[in-house]
Parts: structure tokens; C-alpha cells; sequence
């Protein structure tokens, strides 16, 4: 089971869009409503990441994929273990720490694995 | 409006280099001046484009400190920063100054000093252009970014490594016959495809290398260029456009709306076609970059670049040279300074003083210089003739 996230729905077309906007990106409506959304989609495309920034420095790759979610929204996240998807794969998402900054603080992303993976998200 | 010359242009060596930013401003400003023979003249402005001078080098207010240096005071100046495409920007912030007629004469000047800081650091001061809870949270680069946009591409249209990876040859290749480069050495293909992976199915051949060095020009009303120089070229173009920030938003992240926007304003501007043109520079941050620019500018249909390389249409003296400076990946991507050096570059061409590099009798030019992660593109059309109102009136 994967998790879920809030996003923002256009109020008059209905596009789910992450991040924000002050008009919608699809019909430029300016009203919005929040929605949850179950973080299960399909891989778009992707990359196995090994030329890292310092807060991602302690592992080897990272992957990095846009996943087009069920719901109809395309989100960027983390996939793991790195280098276990292909584009078309379904996946689960969950929202976890993504990166960690050298002074201790940390950021939070979406984080996914392949759906038939069985094992932990490390 | 008034039409506008550039009379002078003045560019550093790109690559590693000893000065400081301020020092490499002065160098190519300079020379500019001295190529107009316009040391002693007024200028209407300043306009210097810089990315990360705060981040990288802890200064600001470099457009402050030149127009000091220069001696150019009282003349206005500002910094004019829109990431990867700062000096397009400014080249279009000073194109607009010229043709409205508000001044004269104005300095455009590009700059970036990025071997101050180690190459994560970099890594993390480009990244800051991207989306701080959609993109930047989770880590992406701009390699990422582009591999990300470089696997769609190869998965929609069958893009081979060997074929993208020839950009990074042809480009090395033009880079060893231009003195300012900051590679000036031929690559194989065979090299490029073993090079290490940065971020599959990217390579070190398919990345522009972390440079430091500055351009400028020197714009004029074209009512007085002569008196400047023997060999004025015309800004008959002048585009700008963007599209939203995060990459995954786009309806089609190979789509570049923004390259086709700008493009697009800057033909229609000058009254040409991209059939007129030339010469190119395009903005080859990453190899697939040039393939889409080209295709999304209007040179090429989509899938027309990669059979245009293979059959060397593109090389120096093919029927359309794109990037004989050695573009991003070998004449080095110096952020502030690209989109100078990509005009100058373009300028020298015209006026036939190219050197070895030197494509055969170039009339028109195009450069595209891109912003963001093709969120804000900027591009020009330069002629050695001046636009047709101008010449009928």
C-alpha cells in the first residue's frame, strides 16, 4: 500500500496540479480545493542518478523518476532501491526524507518503489 | 525605433582561470570597447549578466563595481540575472535600451567566476533554479533533469547514445580551432561513450563543463555605427519567453514551448524565416539540448537534427553550422556569459573574422540561450543588413 498527498484541484476543471498555482496551469481558473490523493501510478521516465549533490552524497545512485499517478496528476520523486524501475512500471509512493543537508536539516519528498516490491523502503 | 548595431565585441579565454570576476568582466568589456574604439565615449548603460556571483564568489552588485572599473560613471548599470540565460537577458535588456530610442549606446557584459567553488557546490547553486518543493526537495540537478528529458526522448523517437553523443564530438571539434575555448581538443566517438555515466542515460561527454569567463558587447544606434567600426551587425531579432518552472508540469517536457515562443518573436521581429539563417549557437548545457532547440526553433522537423549529424549538415562547413564555437560543451558554459558569448561569437562570424573556425560567407545568425530548464529562453537574430524599414525609408 502506498501513502497519499494533498494536492491542489481546480476548481473549475478539475486539473490536479503539485505545486501550486494562482491560476490553473490547464484553464486558468483562479479557485482551487485540496484533495488527497493515493500515491499509486506508473513510471513516465527516469534516470539512475550517480554525479550526487552533497546531501544525497552517502549513497551510490540515486534514482529519480516522474510518475504519472492514477489520479491524473504527474509528480517527481525519489525511487528506491535505486536502479529497480524501468518507464512503465507501476509504483506505490509514500512521502519520506529525501535529502539531508550537511548543517542536519532535512528535507521531504515523494519517495517510491517498484509495486511488487516486497521489501523495505530503504 | 531606432535599429541597433553592435559595433564592439570582447570575450576571455573560458576555462580555469587565475582572475577574479570583476577581473574577467574588465578583460572582455575592455576589449569590446577597444574593438568599437569607444574607450572615450559615453555610454547610456550597463547591463551585466550574472547568475550566482553572491552564491559562488560572495559578491553583489557586480554591474555596480564594473561600471566603475570601466570608467563609465555616471553611466546606469544593473545586473540582469535569469539563471543560465543571464546574458541573453542582458543583451535583450540592452537591445530594448538601444531600440527604443531611451539611449545610444549601451555596454552589455556577461560574466561568472565558477571554479571559486567546488563542483558540488556548483552542482547546488545551479539546482537552485528549479522548484524548492516540487524539484529541489527531492535532490534533482540539472544533469538529472536532462536525463530525465534525454531517456523520453530516446524511448518516443529511438535517439541511439552514439547518435547524441555526436553533438559532443562535432562540438569538441570546433571547439580545437577556437582560441578562447576552454577545450580545444577533438574527442572520439568512442571516448564519449565510454566516458562515466553522471546520470544514465547521460555521460560526462553529454554535460558542458563548469567554466569561468565573461563577454560583453557594445550596442549602438545603428545611425552611428559607422563611425565606430567598418563592419556593423545588425540585432534584427530580439525573443523572449517562458514556461512553467517544474519540468514534470509541461503538457510535454519535450515540447520547449519557451524555445519556440522566443524563437518564434525573434523571426518574426527581423521578417525572416529560419531558412534565412546561416550560422547558429545553441545552448548545449547538455547534448540532447541542442537536438531540441534546433528542432524546436524551427531549423529542423522533429527527428530531422540526428540524420542532419549523421550526414555532417551541421559541421563547419555543412549547409547550416551549429555551434562552430564549440557551443557549451567545448568553449565552456561560464552561466552569466553564455548568452554573450553565443552573439560574439555569431558577430565574428559575420564579419568574417572567425579564423580557422570561419563558416563560408555567413549572412544571417541565430542564437538561442536557455533559461532555467527551458523555462525562460531567450533568443536573437543577427544580420550583417540592416532590417528592411530601415533600408527602404
Amino acid at each position: 500500500m502506498g501513502g497519499k498527498i494533498e494536492l491542489s484541484k481546480c476548481g473549475a476543471c478539475g486539473a490536479l496540479q503539485e505545486p501550486g498555482h494562482s491560476k490553473c496551469i490547464r484553464c486558468g481558473a483562479t479557485r482551487f480545493v485540496k484533495e488527497l490523493v493515493e500515491l499509486e501510478g506508473t513510471v513516465f521516465t527516469y534516470t539512475n542518478c550517480r554525479a550526487l549533490p552533497e546531501g544525497l552524497k552517502h549513497f551510490d545512485q540515486v534514482t529519480y523518476a516522474i510518475v504519472d499517478l492514477e489520479c491524473g496528476a504527474r509528480v517527481l520523486g525519489q525511487v528506491r532501491p535505486a536502479g529497480s524501475v524501468v518507464s512503465g512500471m507501476p509504483v506505490v509512493g509514500k512521502v519520506g526524507v529525501t535529502y539531508e543537508h550537511p548543517d542536519g536539516r532535512q528535507e521531504r519528498g515523494l519517495v517510491f518503489r517498484a509495486k511488487k516490491h516486497k521489501g523495505d523502503w530503504a | 525605433m531606432a535599429e541597433v548595431a553592435i559595433v564592439g565585441v570582447g570575450m576571455t579565454r573560458f576555462g580555469n582561470r587565475e582572475e577574479d570576476l570583476m577581473e574577467l568582466l574588465v578583460e572582455a568589456s575592455w576589449a569590446a570597447l577597444e574593438d568599437a574604439r569607444a574607450t572615450d565615449v559615453e555610454c547610456g548603460g550597463v547591463f551585466v549578466g550574472n547568475m550566482a556571483s553572491g552564491l559562488l564568489n560572495r559578491q553583489t552588485a557586480v554591474a555596480s563595481a564594473l561600471v566603475d572599473r570601466l570608467g563609465l560613471v555616471p553611466a546606469p548599470a544593473d545586473r540582469v540575472e535569469n539563471g543560465p540565460a543571464s546574458g541573453g537577458s542582458a543583451l535583450a535588456a540592452g537591445y530594448r535600451a538601444v531600440k527604443s530610442g531611451l539611449s545610444d549606446m549601451v555596454l552589455v557584459a556577461g560574466g561568472e567566476k565558477m571554479s571559486d567553488a567546488p563542483g558540488p557546490v556548483v552542482t547546488e547553486t545551479v539546482a537552485t533554479l528549479t522548484h524548492p518543493r516540487a524539484e529541489r526537495n527531492v535532490g534533482i540537478t540539472l544533469p538529472a533533469l536532462a536525463a530525465l528529458v534525454t531517456r523520453l526522448h530516446a524511448q518516443r523517437h529511438g535517439l541511439s547514445d552514439r547518435q547524441r553523443l555526436q553533438i559532443a564530438v562535432k562540438n569538441h571539434s570546433n571547439g580545437a580551432k577556437n582560441p578562447r575555448a576552454h577545450f580545444q581538443r577533438e574527442i572520439t566517438i568512442e571516448k564519449a561513450i565510454s566516458s562515466p555515466v553522471v546520470s544514465d542515460p547521460l555521460r560526462l561527454y553529454d554535460c558542458c563543463p563548469r567554466s569561468d569567463g565573461a563577454a560583453a558587447i557594445l550596442l549602438a544606434n545603428a545611425e552611428q555605427a559607422e563611425s565606430f567600426t567598418d563592419d556593423p551587425v545588425f540585432v534584427r531579432g530580439s525573443g523572449q519567453a517562458s514556461d512553467l518552472q517544474v519540468l514534470h508540469e509541461r503538457e510535454d517536457p519535450l515540447g520547449l514551448p519557451a524555445v519556440r515562443g522566443a524563437a518564434a518573436r525573434a523571426f518574426r521581429q527581423a521578417r525572416l524565416e529560419p531558412s534565412a539563417v546561416d550560422v547558429v549557437e545553441l545552448h548545449d548545457a547538455f547534448t540532447i539540448l541542442e537536438l531540441l532547440e534546433a528542432e524546436n526553433c524551427g531549423f529542423f522537423p522533429t527527428g530531422g537534427y540526428a540524420r542532419a549529424l549523421e550526414g555532417g549538415r551541421l559541421d563547419i562547413d555543412g549547409d547550416l553550422p551549429v555551434n562552430p564555437s564549440g557551443g557549451l560543451k567545448a568553449r565552456g558554459h561560464p552561466w552569466g556569459a553564455t548568452g554573450v558569448a553565443q552573439v560574439c561569437e555569431l558577430v565574428w562570424q559575420l564579419r568574417g573574422a572567425a579564423g580557422e573556425r570561419q563558416v563560408e560567407d555567413p549572412r544571417v545568425g541565430f542564437a538561442c540561450n536557455f533559461g532555467g530548464f527551458g523555462n525562460n529562453v531567450v533568443c536573437h537574430v543577427l544580420s550583417t543588413e540592416m532590417g528592411r524599414d530601415r533600408r527602404e525609408g
